[in-house]
């Protein structure tokens, strides 16, 4: 019972499979350096027909390795698990899992069967020039994420742990109208032997969990 | 800002008109302090006759002091369209230095030394020349070829008098003694030639055109060094990437620095089933 040992996965890591806690991505390793350079050329372009030289001027400096290593920065202080988790509470099979073990103080675990799942990000990227700051640029990062056999802990109607399984993901990087596809194969993660969210944890609802707890 | 531009470009050129100003100012402290002795060079002549009794106020006590009309011309010439050569000062012809200070001209002894020439008719009025007195450069009175302009009062014997006297000035004195401690009164220019040459052959011009550069230089320098920071500011503000065209070449601008900040939206809802614990999928 409960999540594998740590040790467990040390195999599946050899195999170029990425080790995680929670779920941090490189982006690196999901979206490729032409896509960047694709899109920091469409932003330059859109953005020095609508905006001004100094903005075009500040964009051709962005460039596709400057934006990817801004996003990728960011990204990999971002635990997606948390994020994902918010949206598993529309199950009405976990839902009934959770309200049998609302009067239980421990723990309750259980292995969710394999499952898609799809999660949009939006990096927004400022750009600052003599102490002005331009208009966001608003990109979009969607994750397509496949899980497999994830165990979660449920307490008080909370999802309070995960952990375990893999999770493979693909990401499609977008700017407006444009896509720029990664061209790369799905990237698979294993998940630690648990995360534990912070108390009382991701509420479970068959919502959206506005309210939900996500550190 | 074109205003302010238009102000530092407004106040460099007044510092400019100010400091020709006082360039020729002092400029005509000299050519005012040299008019006298013009007058020194014309006393002999007058001095034969009848002295004036305001002559006695002498402009050599006036030393450095600044003559204002004189000042004025000057530089009235200088930024006037049409210079003109102006009519010898009234202060400075009329400026002989008194009898007492000029001692008149010696007669040399009845034996002349050889280079003199005896031409006039009276040979003890030759003049002593005085070896430490040398022509005053770009002076009519020093070239050979040139004929001083005397005043029509001089008779032919006082014209010899001063041709030879140039002459002599140019020779060592054959005897010393009698003229050693001859008064400074050999040349004699004319004050219109003085006045003149202040104002035509003085550098003045290239001064002028020297500062009136570096002022624009200074201008300019201003304008790049105030000017990129507000257009780029409404560059960006605006969008209109015309103003960055005046921006100067020389001001290096800070790099634009870049953040990026994650938001996401709520994930879709998964559709799965749920197995034992522990068990596989």
């Amino acid at each position: 019972m409960g999540f594998p040992k740590r040790t467990e996965f040390h195999a599946f890591a050899s195999r170029g499979t990425i080790m995680n806690e929670g779920l941090y991505v490189d982006l690196g390793a999901l979206v490729s350096q032409q896509a960047f350079d694709d899109a920091a050329a469409t932003i330059s372009a859109q953005q020095g027909e609508e905006g001004g030289g100094r903005m075009k001027r500040a964009l051709s400096a962005l460039g596709g390795s400057k934006l990817a290593s801004l996003m990728a920065e960011k990204l990999a202080q971002i635990d997606l698990l948390p994020l994902f988790a918010k949206a598993w509470g529309g199950s009405p099979e976990l839902r009934a899992e959770a309200e049998k073990s609302a009067a239980d103080p421990n723990p309750k675990f259980v292995r969710l069967g394999k499952f898609e799942q799809i999660v949009e990000l939006f990096p927004i990227v400022k750009i600052s020039v003599l102490g002005l700051t331009s208009q966001p640029l608003k990109l979009s990062l969607t994750l397509e994420a496949e899980f497999d056999a994830v165990e979660v802990g449920l307490a008080k109607g909370h999802i309070v742990e995960a952990g375990g399984g893999v999770c493979q993901l693909v990401a499609l990087l977008r700017y407006g109208q444009f896509s720029f596809p990664a061209g790369l194969p799905p990237v698979e993660f294993k998940l630690g032997s648990g995360r534990k969210f912070e108390q009382p944890g991701i509420k479970i609802t068959g919502k959206k969990a506005e309210d939900s707890t996500v550190d | 800002m074109q205003r302010s531009h238009k102000l530092q470009i407004g106040h460099g050129l007044l510092l400019v008109a100010w400091l020709i100003a006082g360039h020729d100012i002092a400029y005509a402290q000299t050519a005012g302090t040299a008019a006298p002795t013009t007058a020194d060079q014309q006393a002999p002549q007058q001095s034969s006759s009848a002295p004036t009794p305001t002559t006695t106020s002498a402009p050599k006590d006036s030393g450095i002091k600044v003559d204002p009309v004189q000042a004025a011309k000057t530089i009235y010439n200088i930024f006037g369209k049409k210079k003109k050569q102006q009519p010898p000062q009234p202060t400075v012809q009329t400026a002989p230095i008194p009898q007492a200070e000029i001692p008149a001209p010696e007669p040399v002894a009845a034996t002349p030394a050889p280079a003199q020439v005896q031409n006039s008719s009276t040979p003890k009025t030759v003049f002593a020349p005085k070896p430490s007195v040398k022509p005053i450069a770009n002076s009519p009175i020093v070239q050979p070829n040139k004929k001083p302009v005397t005043p029509p009062s001089q008779s032919p014997v006082e014209q010899n008098i001063v041709q030879e006297t140039v002459q002599q000035s140019n020779v060592a004195p054959a005897n010393s003694s009698a003229t050693a401690e001859t008064p400074p009164t050999l040349e004699m220019v004319p004050a219109e030639e003085i006045v003149s040459t202040s104002i035509n052959s003085g550098p003045d011009w290239p001064w002028i055109a020297a500062l009136l550069a570096l002022a624009a230089l200074v201008a300019t320098g201003l304008k790049w060094f105030f000017y990129p920071k507000a257009h780029l500011d409404l560059e960006f503000e605006t969008g209109d990437s015309r103003l960055i065209s005046v921006a100067s070449p020389f001001v290096t601008l800070p790099d634009a620095t870049f953040d990026v900040e994650f938001e996401w939206g709520f994930p879709s809802a998964p559709n799965f089933t749920l197995l034992p614990a522990g068990g596989q999928s």
